[in-house]
């Protein structure tokens, strides 16, 4: 099923927030159907899902702020973001100042939080955690694959050049897909792909048949995407490592490059000490980049058809430590944002504990969100059915 | 099945042919091709030397050869600073930032001295059996070195595993279950009587010895309790069991009863048949094909038992077997980088001792980075992605790291190719006269490659296609 989208380009009547600018947008958007059907219904397969790793754990309480619970400011008495400077979203939430450039997203009912995010008996080391996370699976198990791996029907997966991009540290929520890529620099990518031979479809045996059709998916991906690599050879991207990821999802996207799925990776969470300014470094590189990603995909009329969704592999403790930092905790906030989503809360923000060494307790499993974004957004039941036992949020207006 | 289907009929008879002529056979000497999957499959890559000293044997002599002279066998020598002591570093709490700034540093330089010497360890080894046996244990013995941070025990770690790489199973368990960075990796400097800790017994059981499936959680935590109190000496980094955290009571582990120490624990796992399996196992996938015969493995694994777990004598057991030398099985398993680029360096550096070695591979353009190039390439030494080690297997090859090893392997092959041998290039030297090429061939890749190459190119040509090919990956 498809779900209506907010500010589809055929233009909704129900849509009550449609700027001037999206209006003039969806009219071009109209024009250029008259010339090509492409676009008369934005089908799934047009949808495109970012995924954003915040890598070392999130503090999910220094970036979506419980300002209300007295205990936060208690337990927290170095860390804690001072009423007076933090961003209101709501009567009891608000963010990181640093966020700030998320306000008009908020503000537009383009971004969705869902507060309390983890899982049952949470483990608390970087690669367990994310493994668990890239994986979908409980704290119990070890699952091999990750959870958007080979996420759709091999009919439609035909369609795409690479069925996932991550950029930054390996294949993530794509590990073992047989049609994703990992570029860490595009343009070395496309350079050392060049001198790749093509090599014969059937060379024999099971493991030169493997070499083969990963070359032959490399030089797949490498016909669709190159346009946007090579020029970007002579221009070099300025600036973090995120608005470097970012840039070259938001031109692939808007060069109308068929992959449906990118993950990207911010770097340097884990701040058990001097966290006040790397996180504050964090959340304005976090801030800053998503709010132009936005606008960019406003501009060049793909924001509608695009989710993004932040995750960490943990939160930190609800106390801090003596170091002016934060150890490794367990719930917290996923940020999702784009043109489809239903503006508000989802979960609700866990009580801070009154112990100290206690830790936030989940509302929201995770795999909730993962099975609402595999099935409703983007229509890929072999990623969905596996978490069908997880009951969807709803995050789609 | 053939492994080069699309090879004309009269390429393989011309290969064939060529390969007649030029190894000339004693009665009872092998077939080329089998020394080639023999050398390949158990080494890295052929040098000529290597070639020359089997050649004329039978294949049970040949293999008898390879695996008892890798259980002896030289070593590079290791850095100066391995022999110091206190093992480790510990930081005390007054140290400025810039003693802390210091011992960090010095620690990164230890271990990334350390990788470049394992990999100058598996360039000169005159015994490459011993070398992938190393890799094989360091690999099923797993220790992140980013958990402990601590570069001498981790040496003293890699030394203990090479000692024991074609020796006996059950003694290397009793000695990694005593080892310093093996007790912090999983936790169990923190298994006391009073706060179990039961990482080390659950890896022990899940991976080192039977495998899922043949325990309960109960005998985790019981064989918890056998290891507690075993843990490292805080000043000097060296083993040391605290009998007062040492649960001395009865235990209850796989349905015996007794107040069982870490050893005791150990002696329990080898009985079980579960063990021998897992090894054997394991080791059909590094040697013999992607997919184990499960009756073979039983048979192997128990005589593997009753040999006191002798790793050489199973070795052999699994090179002379029908499984092993079987036309079909050849070419099946993909090389780990250390197998790929080691293998492609090898045959240019024959003949050379350590030190010369040490001097061509510093002088290639990316010789002082040759770490970082395994790492690209999906293995960073001593930095296993997870306690189960590198997957291994098709694993090797994705889309990341296919780009990374052609890469290196193109950059290193012409690099050591222009590092001229008197006025020679290094790669040819040894395979001079008729036929130099297919010989060429032949030390390169394990099975002929995929794409025709036409005889006509010149050597340095034909060097660069063969690196080109999807055959380059494959062993």
């Amino acid at each position: 099923m498809k779900k209506p989208l907010k500010h589809s380009h055929a233009g909704s009547a129900s849509n009550t927030t449609f700027s001037r600018r999206r209006l003039l947008q969806s009219l071009a958007a109209l024009s250029t159907l008259s010339s090509g059907l492409a676009f008369a219904t934005p089908s799934t397969s047009a949808r495109r899902l970012i995924l954003v790793e915040l890598a070392g754990g999130n503090d999910g309480l220094n970036s979506v702020i419980p300002y209300t619970q007295k205990r936060y400011y208690e337990a927290r008495p170095v860390l804690a973001i001072k009423r007076d400077e933090l961003v209101t979203l709501s009567d009891h939430i608000g963010l990181h100042p640093k966020l700030a450039p998320l306000l008009p997203a908020w503000k537009n009912d383009d971004m969705h939080i869902a507060l309390g995010v983890g899982y049952p008996n949470p483990n608390r080391s970087h690669f367990r955690s994310s493994d668990i996370w890239h994986t979908a699976s409980g704290s119990d198990r070890i699952l091999k694959r990750g959870w958007l791996a080979d996420a759709f029907e091999a009919q439609e997966s035909a369609d795409f050049s690479a069925e996932g991009v991550a950029f930054g540290s390996g294949y993530g929520p794509f590990l073992g897909s047989s049609q994703s890529l990992v570029l860490d620099d595009p343009v070395t990518f496309a350079k050392q792909a060049r001198m790749m031979r093509p090599a014969p479809p059937q060379p024999g045996n099971t493991a030169l048949n493997h070499v083969v059709s990963v070359r032959r998916q490399i030089a797949r991906a490498l016909d669709d995407l190159s346009v946007v690599i090579d020029a970007r050879k002579k221009r070099k991207i300025k600036g973090s490592d995120l608005h470097k990821q970012l840039t070259i999802v938001s031109e692939l996207i808007a060069a109308k490059a068929k992959v449906p799925m990118y993950k990207v990776t911010l770097k340097g969470f884990d701040t058990h000490f001097h966290q006040p300014n790397r996180h504050k470094g964090l959340m304005d590189d976090l801030g800053t980049e998503l709010g132009a990603l936005r606008e960019r995909l406003i501009e060049s009329g793909h924001w509608d058809s695009t989710l993004v969704m932040t995750y960490s592999e943990f939160g930190r403790r609800a106390a801090e430590n003596g170091s002016r930092g934060t150890d490794h905790g367990t719930a917290a906030p996923v940020i999702l944002m784009g043109g489809g989503v239903r503006g508000g809360f989802s979960g609700k923000q866990p009580d801070f504990p009154d112990n100290d060494d206690d830790d936030l307790a989940f509302h929201l499993d995770y795999r909730q969100i993962y099975r609402t974004v595999a099935k409703q957004w983007l229509n890929a039941p072999a990623a969905a059915d596996k978490l069908r036992s997880f009951k969807p949020i709803e995050l789609f207006s | 099945m053939s492994i080069v289907p699309n090879l004309s009929l009269a390429h393989a008879l011309g290969a064939i042919m060529l390969a007649l002529t030029v190894f000339a056979q004693p009665a009872n000497a092998m077939q080329p091709e089998e020394a080639r999957h023999l050398l390949h499959r158990t080494g890295f890559g052929v040098s000529h030397s290597q070639w020359q000293s089997i050649i004329d044997l039978d294949y049970d002599a040949a293999v008898d050869k390879l695996v008892s002279e890798a259980t002896r066998g030289q070593t590079v020598k290791a850095p100066q600073w391995t022999d110091e002591k206190p093992l480790w570093t510990v930081r005390q709490s007054g140290w400025t930032t810039e003693q802390r700034r210091e011992l960090r540093l010095n620690k990164r330089a230890k271990i990334a001295e350390l990788r470049h010497w394992w990999i100058l360890q598996m360039l000169a080894t005159p015994t490459p059996l011993r070398e992938r046996m190393t890799l094989f244990w360091s690999n099923h013995f797993t220790t992140q070195y980013n958990k402990i941070f601590a570069p001498m025990l981790v040496f003293n770690q890699h030394e203990m595993l090479r000692s024991h790489a074609l020796g006996h199973f059950d003694k290397m368990l009793f000695d990694v279950l005593q080892d310093p960075a093996m007790l912090l990796y999983l936790d169990n400097d923190k298994n006391n009587l009073n706060s179990v800790n039961e990482n080390l017994a659950r890896e022990l059981m899940e991976l080192f010895t039977l495998g899922e499936g043949n325990y309960s959680e109960d005998d985790v935590k019981e064989a918890a309790r056998c290891l507690t109190g075993w843990g490292v000496k805080r000043d000097t980094g060296e083993f040391r069991i605290l009998n007062k955290r040492h649960d001395a009571r009865s235990k209850t582990v796989l349905g015996h009863s007794g107040k069982y120490s870490g050893d005791d624990l150990a002696r329990l796992l080898l009985e079980q048949p579960a063990t021998a399996e897992r090894i054997v196992r394991k080791l059909w996938l590094e040697f013999v094909s992607l997919e184990p015969n499960e009756s073979v493995v039983k048979i192997w694994a128990l005589e593997f038992s009753k040999s006191n777990y002798a790793v050489d004598a199973l070795l052999k057991t699994i090179f002379k077997s029908p499984q092993f030398r079987s036309v079909e099985n050849r070419g099946v398993l993909i090389k780990s980088p250390s197998e790929l680029f080691v293998g492609l360096m090898r045959p240019a550096l024959d003949g050379l001792n350590p030190e010369q070695i040490r001097v061509r591979v510093s002088e290639l353009r990316p010789g002082k980075r040759l770490p970082q190039l395994f790492r690209n390439a999906g293995q960073n030494l001593f930095e296993p992605p997870s306690v189960e080690g590198w997957p291994g297997g098709l694993e090797w090859v994705d889309s990341r790291t296919v780009l990374a090893r052609e890469h290196t392997a193109r950059n290193l092959v012409v690099g050591l190719a222009d590092q001229k041998r008197g006025s020679t290039n290094p790669y040819l030297i040894s395979s001079s006269g008729k036929n130099s090429k297919g010989r060429l061939i032949t030390h390169l890749n394990a099975v002929d490659p995929v794409s025709h190459i036409p005889t006509t190119y010149t050597q340095q040509r034909m060097l660069l296609e063969l690196i080109r090919d999807p055959a380059v990956h494959v062993k």
